[in-house]
């Protein structure tokens, strides 16, 4: 069976590109970006807010057109941010992303007495 | 046993004197509250710090010939203040609906709370009632400025978010009077524990300052111009723009690390070593992090938004 009408499989859920950089770097430096550039974060939290995929489909390798479109996209605009290599974000990663940066899933509540975790 | 540890046990015997229909309401109380994503979650892990509800322990540092039961009672007393406090503040503002099961509990909690400060020092069993009435009138203050639109000056920031700390204050003060301190220190003491709390406050009112303004003020704004002066889009980026570039978020994160550093001073002077060093660390992250702020406006906005991913990806 094929894949099905509209989906990207499998292998191109990741970016085929090559690079010699390190991918733990490359993520420090797409964090680096976002957290000292109001543009960079408001553009990156705006285009997680549409990609409009479901972890399942993810799982099973199908990643809607739309969807992948709007990936190469983030992933464009990330590399011109950076302004160097840049594998890109994979559907799992973009997800993971959007569900801290625009469902803040992952964010315990701070309450009026919490101080914020990292800083 | 850890301070954390203790703090969860200290909460689990609370609950444990409750009457049995309220212990389900009590035990997941942080999450009803909306201070935790799910009813298992302790206290302990509510709060980015250990001091925040186990202050009296740090001090105890100071205090080597006291009994443990007179610590845990002190404890007990703070930890219960704040998380009544809590309570309070989130029912008066309407981010928690009240139910007669969670106005018990604070009840239950405030009473618990004034007995174990009665068993640490007599004299200040009813610390709490001046304490508490001393707070609500800072939150009403508060909310009638940030609703009012109008600008505020930093002094008053200050020193209304000062009046809403003071129930952060009498445990701690009942332990060291039990250590027979003597007032000189004792002012010291409350002093350091103001300024912990106020460094607290002050870093929240920036981190938080979108989800208070969404909410219906926020200091940050004020200290800006007021929301009746800012233009506002839909979404708030006018107001966001006018804020960061008013260089005010990073001015209350300097104001903070003044604040640690202030209460690292006294807690060294006092002897509490463990708690000098937690607000040199304080002092020094909330230095940088003004300093990242004043370099590239919303940074700790952005830093706290992307925190749970740094964490989980970059370690």
């Amino acid at each position: 069976m094929g894949p099905r009408p509209g989906a990207c499989t499998g292998p191109r859920l990741m970016n085929p590109s090559s690079t010699t950089m390190d991918p733990h770097a490359q993520l420090r430096a797409l964090y680096l970006s976002l957290l000292t550039h109001q543009d960079h974060f408001d553009e990156f939290k705006q285009l997680l807010s549409l990609y409009d995929v479901r972890p399942e489909e993810i799982e099973d390798d199908f990643e809607p057109q739309e969807a992948a479109k709007l990936r190469s996209r983030l992933n464009a605009r990330i590399r011109s941010w950076l302004g160097r290599q840049f594998d890109g974000l994979s559907a799992a990663q973009v997800l993971q992303w959007r569900a801290i940066v625009v469902e803040e899933r992952l964010n315990v509540a701070l309450s009026p007495w919490k101080e914020s975790n990292i800083y | 046993m850890s301070r954390n540890a203790l703090v969860d046990t200290l909460f689990e015997a609370f609950v444990a004197t409750l009457p049995a229909p309220l212990r389900g309401e009590a035990s997941g109380l942080a999450c009803a509250l909306g201070l935790a994503p799910s009813p298992d979650i302790p206290w302990s892990e509510v709060f980015g710090d250990a001091v925040t509800l186990g202050a009296p322990l740090f001090v105890a540092d100071t205090t080597p010939k006291l009994g443990g039961e007179v610590i845990h009672d002190a404890v007990m007393a703070h930890l219960l203040a704040v998380i009544e406090a809590l309570g309070t503040d989130r029912i008066e503002d309407g981010q928690v609906a009240p139910s007669p099961a969670l106005e018990a509990v604070l009840d239950h909690a405030r009473r618990a709370r004034d007995a174990s400060i009665a068993r640490v020092a007599a004299e200040d069993a009813r610390a709490y009632d001046a304490a508490g009435a001393a707070t609500l009138a800072a939150i009403a203050e508060e909310r009638g400025i940030l609703r009012s639109g109008c600008a505020v000056e930093f002094a008053r920031y200050l020193a209304v978010s000062l009046e809403k700390q003071r129930l952060g204050v009498p445990a701690s003060l009942a332990l060291v009077r039990a250590a027979g301190w003597e007032p000189r220190r004792r002012r010291i003491l409350a002093r350091m524990l103001d300024a912990i709390w106020m460094a607290l406050q002050i870093h929240d009112d920036v981190v938080d300052w979108e989800d208070d303004l969404a909410r219906g003020g926020c200091w940050a704004v004020a200290l800006a111009g007021g929301a009746g002066s800012l233009a506002r889009d839909v979404d708030g980026i006018s107001v966001r723009g006018a804020v960061l570039g008013s260089g005010v978020l990073a001015r209350m994160l300097a104001a903070s690390a003044r604040r640690y550093r202030a209460a690292r001073r006294r807690a060294a002077a006092l002897g509490a070593t463990r708690l000098a060093a937690w607000a040199r660390e304080r002092e020094a992250t909330l230095g940088e992090l003004a300093r990242h702020e004043r370099e590239s406006p919303g940074f700790a906005g952005r830093s706290r938004a992307l925190s749970a991913w740094a964490r989980s990806v970059l370690g």
